[in-house]
């Protein structure tokens, strides 16, 4: 039962055009080995707790043989969560913006003012409401990787 | 513009805010990301698998003593009352037993009672506050709860101090250990995760003995019967003697002494006195008087240094 489940989520991920995109939630866990000794790896997220930070990985398959540019991904922060600063990133070269409107207008961090009390200020990342990745180019046969972390409230 | 490459950053990441409520337990979140590109001439819009994570259960609980001084007592005092306020601090619903230390056997010979606030006025109502053993709190809800005791006859020191403790206990987890998993025991089936106090809260309430006691030794300072003897027949005059003095250490201020005149006696009129001195029976500008039934004293202040105060006042048997 769970193959097929799978199976029709990454079917509704690839477009006819050859990309291929499929989202995923980890979290960070200590874990210890037969011996004891401790290490840090990737776990899928599926069970979180207030104040638990998961990390929201997007990834964009090239499945064609001709390189795609300027691929636009957008992922809006889930309610209850919350952006965690400077967490956005992305595989290969590529812009990173942000919006504080829910997705009508982006800017990248520098650039986002909030008006508080009369006076324009920059925006805390726990204002934002969507990250977007502008990727260059994704390369045949490539995956490019676009990641956030978020905290949960 | 800022071109940034893709850096793998491993945190330590623990159970960093277990003692916050946050979302709800059993809150499942949602997570879509949309793709955007043109190929072969041809826009594309195209959005990711929904990833769904579900909210487990914090469990925690914080128990404090409400109070900002102690419950002061007696010695023989029944139903005497600490405040605690007991607060789930998890993300969900849970039910927390309460146990209280109740041999402390010094102070209380009997087991301590716990009684919900039930109409949240923070003072003890035997007759409307509910007792229990244990309380449902949904997420972030406090309540005030009262340990009971009855104090013990004895002679304890003066000022002296005695402790209670309150413990609540979570019903879902409550190992007493940060980040002890329990499957499927929260809300909804969802797992439960002890929170930084173990899903365990304990807190220590204080009664102390008052600093002193007003004391009052009543005697019978002299008994003649009309032939000049000691007798207490019709007719003999009694002379009675209050002695008033603080046990303990301490000043008492604005002090009324009252004393009912027994049926089958009679006040003798212009006998009440103060330190052998003479208070009318009227309600004037001196310290005592005389009203149809009891006689009223007046003492502005003793202190634990002062000789003890004497009123006297005489009745006749009839």
């Amino acid at each position: 039962m769970k193959k097929i489940a799978l199976l029709c989520i990454v079917v509704a991920g690839l477009s006819a055009s050859g990309i291929e995109f499929v989202s995923n939630s980890y979290q960070e866990r200590v874990v210890k080995d037969e011996s004891g000794k401790e290490s840090i790896k990737l776990l899928s997220a599926t069970k979180v707790l207030p104040g638990d930070t998961v990390i929201y990985v997007n990834s964009a398959t090239n499945k064609t043989a001709k390189t795609i540019d300027h691929v636009l991904v957008t992922n809006p922060i889930s309610e209850h969560m919350e952006y965690v600063a400077y967490s956005a990133q992305c595989s290969t070269e590529c812009t990173i913006l942000f919006s504080i409107d829910g997705g009508k207008s982006y800017a990248p961090a520098a650039e986002l003012f909030v008006k508080q009390e009369d006076k324009m200020v920059l925006a805390k990342p726990s204002q934002y409401t969507t990250v977007r990745w502008n990727i260059d180019t994704v390369a045949p046969s490539s995956t490019t990787d676009v990641t956030f972390r978020a905290k949960l409230k | 513009m800022r071109k940034v490459v893709f850096v793998t950053i491993l945190l330590t990441i623990f159970y960093s805010s277990l003692n916050a409520k946050g979302a709800a337990a059993g809150t499942h979140i949602s997570n879509i990301a949309y793709i955007h590109y043109s190929a072969d001439g041809r826009d594309y819009n195209n959005s990711s698998n929904t990833v769904i994570d579900v909210v487990d259960q914090l469990i925690d609980v914080y128990v404090s003593f409400s109070q900002n001084m102690p419950t002061y007592i007696e010695s023989g005092d029944r139903d005497q009352p600490l405040a605690f306020k007991v607060t789930n601090v998890g993300n969900g619903a849970d039910k927390f037993t309460l146990y209280s230390d109740s041999n402390n056997s010094v102070l209380t010979n009997s087991p301590a009672r716990i009684y919900i606030d039930t109409n949240s006025n923070n003072i003890l109502d035997l007759s409307s506050d509910l007792q229990v053993v244990d309380i449902n709190l949904s997420a972030d809800e406090s309540v005030t709860v009262f340990v009971v005791n009855n104090i013990i006859d004895g002679d304890f020191a003066r000022s002296s101090r005695y402790y209670h403790r309150l413990k609540a206990v979570s019903f879902r987890g409550g190992s007493g250990i940060k980040a002890t998993l329990h499957n499927a025991k929260g809300v909804d089936g969802v797992n439960a995760i002890d929170g930084l106090r173990g899903g365990v809260s304990v807190a220590t309430g204080i009664y102390e003995m008052l600093a002193f006691k007003i004391k009052i030794d009543k005697s019978i300072a002299q008994i003649q019967n009309s032939l000049g003897e000691p007798n207490a027949t019709t007719g003999a005059v009694i002379v009675y003697s209050l002695e008033v003095y603080i046990d303990g250490s301490g000043e008492a201020t604005d002090i009324l002494i009252s004393d009912q005149i027994p049926d089958g006696m009679k006040y003798v009129s212009g006998s009440l006195k103060l330190n052998s001195k003479t208070l009318s029976d009227s309600i004037d500008s001196d310290d005592g008087d005389f009203d149809g039934r009891a006689i009223h004293v007046n003492i502005a202040k003793i202190t634990d240094s002062d000789e003890k105060q004497i009123v006297t006042f005489a009745t006749v048997i009839q």
